[in-house]
């Protein structure tokens, strides 16, 4: 039997599973975008008026959006990312050795897109300090050679910095009448829309540059490594 | 007589995972080896027709799935077809290529083109215009060269009962081959565009297009082998593998969905998200055909090469396989 054979099925079966696994990614973490909301809203009504009043400590953070968030990725996107990792050799049948060197997310512009433009791509409209503690716990190295083998993006600790930040700028220009409304509003308004084009939207703005949204990059990631393994493949000439 | 082999002999051997089915090809699952070649029969055709909504195979499986299930009265045929998975969403649709050699018969390529034909009748005809002039083919040269196929079809179905049976399907083959390039030159690909990221035709509109093409190149090797051209066949059968996956390797269901968005949110008064969301639900299944229909392609070569090598008459295994009606399928083991 001919390579050309066996090498088309890989390609088809490499097709199919990026072909379910973007999918996934799109249609899950959209579906899962208003639990994350409510997941945010309810921490933020939380607030007691002491911490209203003087602001959350870093427990908010460590304590209630950290672990918020955090379910909401092991709910929503770890669950895909494992069963994307265990269908993925079978179908590309290709070692690791094959891949290295080959896998990077490019970005749509054109650049190759690295995980620090994608924080500060998460630099908020209207000039939001994230914090370096933030951003330096939201760096984490992969594990594992398969779909995250470049650097990635701690998104629970990531998204929790831009919440206590966000919610820290408010301090200072709201009167302590109201607040808790007016919190509310702000929180729907300067927050959860950015953050929603940032986790599932169209991405952020940086300089001039697009930065893709999570769900962008995620199924971003899942092409590319479907493409990689095409092309190592092909370079082979047979499995 | 052809040596066709019964699939119950492999079926025990799929149960238990020793082999597989891949495309149309049953597999040593340990050396990847191709035990045997799936080929359909007139049965397994006239199922599938049955349950085809003018929309075509790719965009009704559901509909084709539960009516397969529903009016097959034969156990043995359900047992058969479900114990190589090929009662699944994905497999069903590709039932618009079939399984090996097409067994479809000229009357109903006709009546499937026909059909497929009526899902475009209400596209713009400038939009087919502008399409069409950068394949360099015209719309208005297309509508006389379907009225020759239609006429040559109907005659190569009848050529069956004629003394002259091979001129007859002699003079179908290039008038085919034609009508197919018109519809690859629609359907684009890569290079031109494809017209299932092309908005200005209807998701049902563009995989009639797509299913049009898939049903002329089966339809145009059953007529190769039929002359005895194996080599022609053979010829053919690759390079449209080679175009289709020119055509298809790119896509993906999310591409479908965000091409088609925007237009179908603001026909429908919906959120652009919303439109995006219901697409993907219709691009997925459709393109899980899509790539069963990749490896039906890529094996119809092997199953021809296996004639040639086995030394076996193209009308004789045509006949063979549409005169079948007790199984849905046989399988021909390489040489």
């Amino acid at each position: 039997m001919s390579d050309d054979l066996l090498v088309q099925e890989r390609r088809v079966a490499l097709a199919r599973w990026a072909d379910k696994y973007t999918a996934r990614f799109d249609r899950e973490l959209t579906n899962g975008w208003p639990d994350l909301a409510d997941r945010l809203r309810q921490q933020v009504a939380g607030l007691s008026w002491y911490e209203l009043t003087v602001g959350p400590g870093p427990d908010f953070r460590e304590k209630r959006i950290q672990p918020a968030v955090g379910a909401w990725v092991e709910r929503y996107v770890q669950p895909i990312v494992e069963d994307a990792d265990r269908e993925f050799p079978e179908s590309a049948q290709v070692g690791p050795g094959d891949l290295q060197g080959d896998v990077r997310a490019d970005a749509p512009s054109g650049g190759a897109l690295y995980a620090t433009d994608v924080l500060k791509g998460m630099a908020l409209p209207g000039g939001l300090l994230v914090g370096g503690g933030a951003v330096g716990m939201a760096l984490t190295s992969a594990t594992t050679w398969l779909i995250f083998a470049t650097i990635e993006v701690n998104w629970p600790l990531l998204i929790a910095g831009l919440v206590v930040g966000t919610v820290l700028s408010w301090f200072g220009v709201i009167s302590l009448a109201g607040l808790g409304a007016e919190l509310q509003r702000r929180f729907e308004n300067n927050l959860l829309l950015p953050l929603r084009e940032a986790v599932i939207g169209t991405g952020t703005e940086q300089g001039g540059r697009r930065v893709p949204s999570l769900k962008d990059q995620l199924k971003r990631q899942v092409s590319d490594r479907a493409e990689a393994a095409r092309r190592a493949l092909e370079r082979r000439g047979g499995p | 007589m052809i040596p066709f082999e019964v699939p119950d002999r492999f079926l025990a051997a799929v149960a238990r995972g020793a082999v597989c089915r891949i495309g149309t090809t049953l597999r040593d699952r340990a050396t990847g080896r191709i035990v045997a070649h799936l080929q359909e029969t007139g049965l397994l055709q006239r199922l599938v027709s049955t349950g085809v909504s003018p929309a075509g195979l790719l965009l009704s499986v559901g509909q084709l799935t539960s009516s397969i299930v529903a009016n097959v009265q034969l156990e043995q045929v359900k047992a058969m077809l479900s114990g190589l998975q090929l009662l699944t969403g994905a497999s069903l649709a590709a039932s618009v290529v079939g399984v090996g050699v097409s067994a479809a018969g000229f009357a109903l390529v006709l009546r499937r083109l026909g059909n497929l034909e009526r899902s475009l009748a209400c596209v713009r005809r400038e939009v087919l215009a502008t399409r069409l002039a950068v394949e360099r083919v015209d719309a208005q040269l297309a509508a006389a060269q379907r009225a020759l196929v239609e006429s040559l079809l109907e005659r190569a179905e009848e050529a069956w009962v004629r003394f002259d049976a091979a001129a007859v399907w002699r003079q179908l083959d290039g008038p085919l081959d034609q009508a197919q390039r018109y519809w690859r030159g629609l359907v684009g690909g890569r290079a031109g565009g494809s017209i299932l990221l092309d908005p200005r035709f209807t998701p049902e509109e563009a995989v009639a297009a797509y299913e049009a093409t898939l049903t002329l190149a089966a339809a145009r090797v059953q007529a190769l082998l039929l002359l005895e051209e194996h080599a022609a066949a053979l010829h053919h059968a690759r390079e449209f593998h080679h175009w289709h996956e020119e055509a298809v390797q790119g896509l993906s269901p999310i591409d479908i969905a965000a091409a088609r968005s925007a237009a179908v949110a603001e026909a429908e008064g919906v959120s652009e998200a919303d439109a995006r969301s219901r697409l993907l639900r219709t691009s997925q299944p459709f393109m899980d055909g899509v790539r069963e229909v990749q490896l039906r392609v890529g094996h119809r070569p092997a199953l021809i090469q296996t004639l040639i090598d086995r030394g076996i008459a193209g009308r004789e295994y045509i006949e063979a396989v549409r005169d079948a009606t007790d199984v849905p399928l046989v399988l021909l083991t390489p040489a």
